[in-house]
């Protein structure tokens, strides 16, 4: 057990490196002028700004050296550098936004849990019933219908026709519980739908396994009622496996975020990526990407070493 | 049912080699393909969208930029679904069934051209990987690790931001994605290919490890990796028109779903508007749908023990 966590922390170090570096150089291999680019100012710049411009981008240095800067300033002070555009520093905006991301996207999983796993208990104690068959073509159909489209269809029904809920807007939970919730119902939706059919395909696929094992004969065969059987014995073993999808579940809730935040005027990540993107603000995208792609590689180790010792008859070779 | 005599099967459909040890492999797939649940329908739509895009030209539809006027030269602008426009014209009195139609060639382009890049480069790094093992395996997979960290419609995002937006960009943008799928996919199978007979046969009559690694385990990683081509290209239809949909698509005035569905987005407090994005968001749907379901089915056919891979995403 301690060799496979020593292992799965040396490659998760090994990959973090790995996606620093990509992110990076995806802006190092820009096409055309880097100078007239990062700093978003045009090719037709004079010569004494450009050398402005590469001091103060450090863009005069080579190009590892420029990483080793970028990297160092981030791990030491938190300095992810400035706006190319506002000037402004990215660090404390990033992490007010990060935040917000975040309080939507713990809320998305909640939805996607309390929708998925019952989804997927149900569809797995009558294997091809009605209910199995509803959930399964449901989550297929879940993940073929595109974010936007399922924003767009909850804004015409909740806001345009039944006029229940707020078009856009976001609220702390804790500044204003209600406000908070309202404002929350169509982002969590829009991706806790998703969530909840890739949920209720494992939450699914382990319970069929567990049902089988023998202790649940066991328990069926000293006369309990299948409901005890299911809630006491199945259910905790069979939702297990579910914990190892958590990294999964947490690259989809960034990936959603970049459209919800954009649909429902949320400020957190997604809609400054996008902004970001679309004004060329390159430095804002590099810090971006290379804080999501982290959070998602440090989710999946966490996944992987919790679910080693919440079942401990898992056994590494 | 003539034909159905001419292969034996087993009582689950497996094919049975004749008396001469042959198969009929494409026709037998075919059949139990074909059989698979919703298949039918779901190659039905392919095949339509396919159609649409090649022969949209020959129509009888308005070109996608024509502005419809009226008599006074005004544009007949707003209109919801009629006889005239089936599917509605927007404010400049375009038509939404033409712009609908010419975007299938744009979606199924980047669909299949970003899923077919991922399975180039994937198959290559995947097979390197698998083969060799050690540490050239320990490396390449990390990388692809890496690569699966960024969530893909935000790598595309952010390589479109650098590389620009014209199509070729935009399928290397969606396409670097699906690269890791499919080295996965290769990485497995060729990690069992290469413990086998055949192998340390060709390797005794000496064989050099590229030709193992051509004719061997290239060959046998075909399949699952067709599987991994359907459901990335759903994967990149999706991604193409949330990258339209956020205005980091092609450019218009060339039509995307992706662009219409944002067209819908901006007049839908109005309650006005709808069939702009219902039909592009149904179109992405069912043609999302329809991959997703041959993709499940070929795996079905070609092999049950791999499920998994792009489930989600």
């Amino acid at each position: 057990m301690s060799t496979y966590i020593t292992v799965r922390v040396f490659q998760s170090v090994f990959v973090i490196i790995l996606v620093a570096i990509a992110s990076f150089a995806i802006f190092r291999i820009l096409p055309g002028d880097a100078t007239a680019a990062l700093s978003g100012e045009g090719e037709a710049i004079s010569v004494e700004r450009r050398l402005q411009i590469e001091e103060r981008l450090g863009l005069n240095k080579s190009v590892p050296e420029q990483m080793i800067n970028w990297l160092g300033a981030i791990i030491t002070s938190g300095d992810f550098g400035r706006s190319t555009l506002t000037n402004r520093s990215i660090g404390p905006e990033l992490i007010q936004r990060l935040q917000n991301t975040l309080h939507v996207g713990v809320a998305t999983m909640i939805v996607g849990m309390l929708i998925g796993i019952p989804a997927g208990v149900l569809s797995a104690i009558k294997p091809n019933s009605l209910i199995d068959r509803l959930v399964t073509t449901l989550s297929v159909g879940g993940v073929a219908i595109p974010d936007y489209l399922t924003g767009l269809i909850l804004i015409l029904l909740l806001v345009v026709t039944w006029d229940v809920l707020p078009a856009a807007g976001f609220v702390r939970i804790w500044v204003d519980p209600v406000a908070s919730i309202r404002s929350l119902v169509m982002p969590t939706l829009v991706v806790g739908w998703v969530l909840s059919a890739i949920v209720a395909r494992q939450t699914r696929s382990s319970m069929l396994e567990v049902m089988r094992q023998d202790y649940v004969r066991t328990a069926r065969a000293k006369g309990l009622r299948e409901r005890r059987v299911i809630a006491l014995h199945a259910l905790r073993n069979g939702l297990l496996p579910v914990v190892t999808i958590v990294g999964l579940l947490l690259a989809r809730v960034f990936a959603g975020a970049v459209i919800v935040e954009q649909i429902f005027n949320i400020p957190g990540m997604g809609r400054w990526l996008v902004q970001a993107a679309l004004q060329r603000d390159l430095l804002i995208v590099q810090a971006m990407i290379l804080v999501i792609a982290i959070a998602i590689v440090i989710a999946n180790l966490l996944t992987d070493i919790s679910y080693g010792m919440l079942d401990p008859r898992i056994r590494y070779g | 049912m003539a034909e159905q005599a001419t292969v034996a099967t087993t009582a689950s459909g497996y094919p049975i080699p004749d008396e001469l040890g042959r198969f009929e492999p494409l026709r037998t797939f075919m059949r139990r393909f074909f059989r698979v649940r919703l298949v039918r329908p779901a190659m039905f739509i392919l095949v339509a969208f396919v159609l649409i895009a090649v022969f949209v030209d020959l129509f009888p539809i308005p070109g996608f930029q024509e502005q419809a006027t009226d008599e006074n030269g005004l544009y007949i602008s707003w209109q919801s679904p009629n006889a005239d426009h089936p599917f509605g014209t927007d404010k400049i009195g375009r038509d939404t069934f033409s712009r609908v139609l010419n975007a299938t060639r744009i979606a199924l382009a980047v669909g299949f051209g970003a899923s077919l890049f991922g399975a180039v480069f994937g198959l290559p790094i995947g097979i390197a990987a698998g083969y060799a093992r050690g540490a050239v395996d320990e490396v390449l997979m990390r990388v692809m690790d890496a690569v699966l960290a960024f969530p893909g419609l935000i790598l595309a995002l952010a390589l479109v931001s650098v590389l620009g937006r014209d199509i070729i960009n935009i399928i290397i943008a969606v396409g670097i994605a699906n690269i890791p799928w499919v080295a996965r996919i290769a990485r497995s199978m060729a990690l069992s290919v290469r413990e086998q007979d055949y192998v340390l046969a060709g390797r005794t009559i000496g064989a050099s490890n590229l030709r193992i690694m051509m004719r061997y385990v290239l060959p046998n990683s075909f399949q699952p990796v067709i599987v991994q081509v359907s459901l990335g290209a759903g994967f990149a239809i999706i991604a193409e028109a949330g990258l339209s949909f956020l205005g980091l698509g092609i450019r218009p005035p060339e039509p995307t779903w992706g662009g219409l569905v944002s067209e819908g987005r901006q007049v839908i407090i109005t309650g006005d508007g709808w069939w702009l994005w219902v039909f592009p968001g149904a179109c992405i749907a069912l043609l999302v749908w329809s991959l997703n379901i041959i993709g499940d089915g070929l795996r079905d056919v070609l092999d049950p023990r791999l499920r998994g891979g792009l489930e989600g995403d």
